[in-house]
């Protein structure tokens, strides 16, 4: 089943293009990464699904109903986190989840209990009368989280939530979404790719408010076969190895920053692997470090991005 | 309607320095009205060698004093507290979370409005009281004409200041702008209201009419003509405010 659809989603602002056809479909329990750089759309696109905002045309549906904009229909299952959550700073962690709590109607007992549970999740339980004036931003961050779940959602779309955090808040962040996958459906917009690869299922890169990339994480580091290896030797003189290897059919090209450290694009991963510890041997040159270099997500996302320019 | 929203909007009431400072604001000016209006004399004569003529003040000087304190300073106040009710919780990232629950935006304006009217009512009970009480002791067995309909009319003003200040809060950006934009509301309704002809087309002629009625200068009747319109002011802002907000991107 699907948990979000959209259809040719179209946002546009005066002169501007926030959202521009933009077709979703996240499956139901994923941990959906939507990754963009600054201004590609992402915010617009959450508050839209959100119903926040007005799409310009287009249509969305969460778990199978059409989202219309304003409308509360289907706030049961959504659960959402905007990049900069305002609380009421009179009032508790307790407090705040109480009043969402009420908002939704949950009886009493069981919002008592969910409020203990969710607290507990996201490690606020001893934060007793402190108002969420003093919270830290990763405090709030988390608490954003806990009001997002408070209705038990299908899903929960989080705008950044890990962008303005320190590591460790990030960290505890990061650990609060690991726990929730399988449980509930995580929409949540990044910049941080190493968080993206460390929890996502899926992801999306979007560009200028278009899709640009879509697939599961093993699937887009298969699109970019592995080409880059890295010799450190321990020699200053490694001419003769740096001849040979020019000489190398599977070489496509060498960087030789000061002769102890070459690095090599090659067409042939498997044969240059298999051929350069005998030219290393043959050149009488001592080996510091070999490494054979997987395509980082951050390079397909550049490089996706790049071409969408 | 969702109560929740409601319940927030109360005890944010409490647990802010809003209604302190309501109440503080119009207790003082309340207090202020008899006061001032008793000892206008005494003090005109502790200024110096100053020979001005006022007759001695009666019973309903107090309560005349009370519609133009009301209808200042004690106003303005609010006023500026209610300008800042919608277009803050925007800035301050709050309205997302809330509206992406189960709260209509309706819901939202209603209880905005419910809520400032709780709080101008008490402000203007305790004020009330406080009038009451000095003007008791300070002019006793004295009697207003068609006091509590003054009042009530006076009470009804300050429900238009409130609708005013939503419908200002929900098309600012800013508090700022809300703020500049209820202040030239009070503005522009209150101009006619100095000119005899006009007052009683504005509902800031009610501060003049009130005047009028408890010192028996004009029967009800003729205050129907800002009864209705006031009535339908707070109608036509609220709804607008309602219909707009409803329309915005959040």
């Amino acid at each position: 089943m699907t948990a979000v659809c959209s259809k040719q989603l179209v946002k546009r602002y005066k002169d501007v293009m926030a959202v521009d056809g933009l077709d979703l479909s996240v499956p139901k329990g994923a941990v959906y990464g939507f990754l963009g750089p600054n201004g590609a759309g992402k915010t617009t696109t959450l508050k839209l699904l959100a119903g926040l905002i007005r799409p310009t045309s287009g249509s969305i549906e969460i778990f199978g109903e059409e989202v219309f904009f304003g409308s509360i229909r289907n706030r049961k299952d959504i659960g959402f986190l905007p990049d900069v959550p305002g609380f009421y700073e009179w009032m508790s962690a307790y407090e705040y989840l109480d009043f969402c709590g009420r908002l939704f109607s949950i009886p009493r007992h069981d919002l008592e209990k969910r409020i203990k549970d969710l607290l507990g999740l996201v490690g606020l339980s001893d934060t007793g009368k402190k108002k969420t004036g003093g919270f830290s931003r990763g405090m709030k961050q988390r608490l954003g989280i806990a009001q997002a779940l408070i209705n038990d959602p299908g899903i929960v779309l989080l705008d950044e939530p890990v962008s303005a955090l320190d590591p460790i808040g990030r960290k505890e962040v990061m650990d609060i979404i690991t726990e929730l996958a399988g449980k509930v459906t995580v929409f949540f917009s990044t910049h941080v790719l190493a968080d993206v690869e460390r929890v996502c299922d899926r992801v999306i890169i979007i560009n200028k408010g278009r899709a640009v990339l879509e697939d599961t994480i093993g699937n887009i580091k298969g699109m970019a076969p592995t080409r880059q290896i890295e010799i450190e030797l321990f020699n200053k003189s490694t001419t003769s190895l740096v001849e040979d290897i020019r000489r190398c059919e599977w070489l496509d090209d060498m960087e030789t920053a000061d002769h102890k450290k070459i690095k090599l694009l090659v067409s042939d991963i498997e044969r240059a692997s298999l051929e350069l510890p005998g030219l290393i041997y043959k050149a009488n040159v001592s080996l510091k470090k070999f490494n054979v270099q997987e395509p980082t997500l951050e390079d397909i996302f550049i490089k996706a991005v790049n071409s969408n320019q | 309607m969702n109560t929740g929203f409601l319940y927030k909007e109360i005890r944010e009431t409490v647990k802010t320095p809003r209604l302190i400072v309501i109440t503080a604001v119009f207790a003082f000016f309340a207090i202020l009205s008899p006061l001032g209006a008793r000892y206008i004399n005494e003090i005109i004569s502790s200024l110096g060698d100053i020979e001005i003529v006022i007759p001695e003040p009666v019973y309903y000087d107090a309560w005349i004093q009370f519609f133009k304190n009301m209808n200042s300073i004690c106003m303005i106040v609010f006023l500026l507290t209610i300008t800042g009710s919608v277009v803050s919780e925007k800035t301050r990232g709050s309205i997302m979370l809330v509206l992406s629950k189960n709260l209509s935006r309706m819901d939202f304006i209603l209880s905005k409005i419910i809520a400032g009217i709780m709080l101008f009512t008490t402000g203007y009970l305790v004020a009330l009281v406080f009038c009451f009480y000095y003007t008791y002791v300070l002019f006793p067995g004295g009697k207003g004409n068609d006091l509590l309909y003054a009042l009530f009319l006076l009470w009804l003003l300050g429900v238009f200041y409130l609708t005013m200040g939503i419908f200002a809060s929900v098309i600012a950006k800013t508090p700022t702008t809300a703020a500049i934009l209820g202040f030239a509301g009070y503005a522009v309704i209150n101009v006619p209201a100095m000119i005899p002809e006009t007052a009683k087309y504005t509902p800031g002629g009610i501060s003049v009419i009130g005047a009028q009625i408890i010192s028996a200068q004009i029967d009800i009747s003729g205050t129907i003509p800002v009864l209705v319109l006031t009535a339908a002011s707070i109608v036509v802002f609220a709804a607008a405010s309602i219909l707009i907000f409803r329309k915005q991107d959040i």
